[in-house]
């Protein structure tokens, strides 16, 4: 679901850049706020946390608390996990295939906000290294990919959880699938709003062949999670 | 690489933090150098799309890649080239995140 450039017209484009530019700076404040802390370093050998008023010789300086050293680690692995997984397309119809998108994935297991700064990383890499997705497209890809897919699947999961009562990874699974499809329908919308084509051609056609990709996504996250014993993200 | 079951069985559930990351390390490893090499050449739901209503020429590149359609430029065999930028791709997305963190340190 990688938008090329051309699709949307310039003023879609620029927008949603400034969409995606804005929530991945804040999700990444967020992180940095919980996983990092400001150590005192003094004469570069003993740190203490927080405790040392301003004394000569001392200088302070950012580090990982333990839990944000697993949490960014397992960010990375987890990233690494998504990339590889995007590049495996199956068949999903004659002629047509679809691959693995890993919001739900990395929302659930990550949190919503590391969840999305996982998404863009991956699809940043994709477009800049491998053209896959434009670069000027790069803002619509993160916002559909990653704020509609991570952070609103996160979202949709919590509250599926809490209101419909039903089985965790039932509901991660069940996620996983609607995502995909909202996903694609606000491609759709972009591409419809851009002018290339009309939102009753686009719409439609969006939507029949995602609901079928969707299912693929769903199997594999909940396979992915359950293989690789992945735990739950807790708030 | 993919032998998964190398973890001492009895401390799975331990805060040994490392041993389910270097896991799903491998299998993004095994993933893009391997499986990546079969997958499936049919166009993706949205360029299918594209195809079926006739958009697909509105495509423009204004950035080629270091890797366009993940192939290691160069190289002959195309599973070779799909394998080597599968590995390339996934070192990538994990040292970027290593290098983030470097950087914060730093700052």
């Amino acid at each position: 679901m990688h938008l090329p450039d051309g699709f949307l017209n310039n003023q879609m484009a620029v927008s949603l850049i400034a969409v995606a530019g804005v929530f991945l700076t804040s999700a990444f404040f967020k992180l940095k706020q919980s996983w990092f802390v400001r150590v005192a370093v003094v004469k570069n050998k003993l740190a203490l946390a927080d405790g040392v008023s301003a004394e000569a010789g001392v200088s302070w300086r950012w580090t990982l608390t333990l839990k944000g050293h697993q949490r960014w680690r397992l960010m990375g692995v987890i990233g690494a996990l998504i990339f590889a997984a995007q590049m495996i397309n199956f068949p999903v119809a004659q002629g047509t295939s679809g691959h693995f998108l890993g919001g739900v994935l990395a929302a659930v297991v990550l949190g919503p906000w590391a969840g999305l700064m996982v998404i863009g990383l991956v699809l940043i890499v994709q477009s800049l290294m491998f053209a896959d997705g434009g670069v000027l497209a790069l803002g619509a890809n993160i916002v559909n990919m990653g704020l509609v897919a991570a952070v609103g699947g996160y979202y949709l999961y919590r509250a599926g959880v809490k209101f419909i009562k039903l089985g965790r990874f039932l509901m991660i699974g069940l996620t996983a699938w609607l995502t995909v499809v909202m996903a694609s329908l606000f491609c759709a919308l972009e591409i419809g709003w851009s002018g290339a084509i009309s939102f009753a051609l686009v719409i439609p056609a969006m939507f029949k062949i995602h609901l079928l990709i969707g299912l693929g996504e769903a199997a594999l996250t909940v396979i992915l999670i359950k293989a690789l014993k992945l735990k739950l993200y807790e708030e | 690489m993919k032998n998964k079951s190398t973890g001492l069985p009895g401390v799975r559930e331990s805060h040994s933090a490392k041993a389910p990351d270097k896991l799903i390390l491998a299998w993004a490893l095994f993933g893009g150098g391997v499986l990546s090499v079969f997958a499936s050449a049919w166009p993706d739901g949205l360029e299918k799309v594209a195809e079926a209503k006739y958009f697909t020429a509105l495509a423009v590149s204004h950035w080629p890649g270091l890797m366009p359609n993940y192939a290691w430029p160069g190289i002959g065999p195309e599973w070779l080239a799909t394998a080597l930028a599968g590995l390339a791709g996934v070192l990538l997305v994990f040292g970027l995140f290593k290098l983030i963190e470097l950087i914060i340190r730093r700052a």
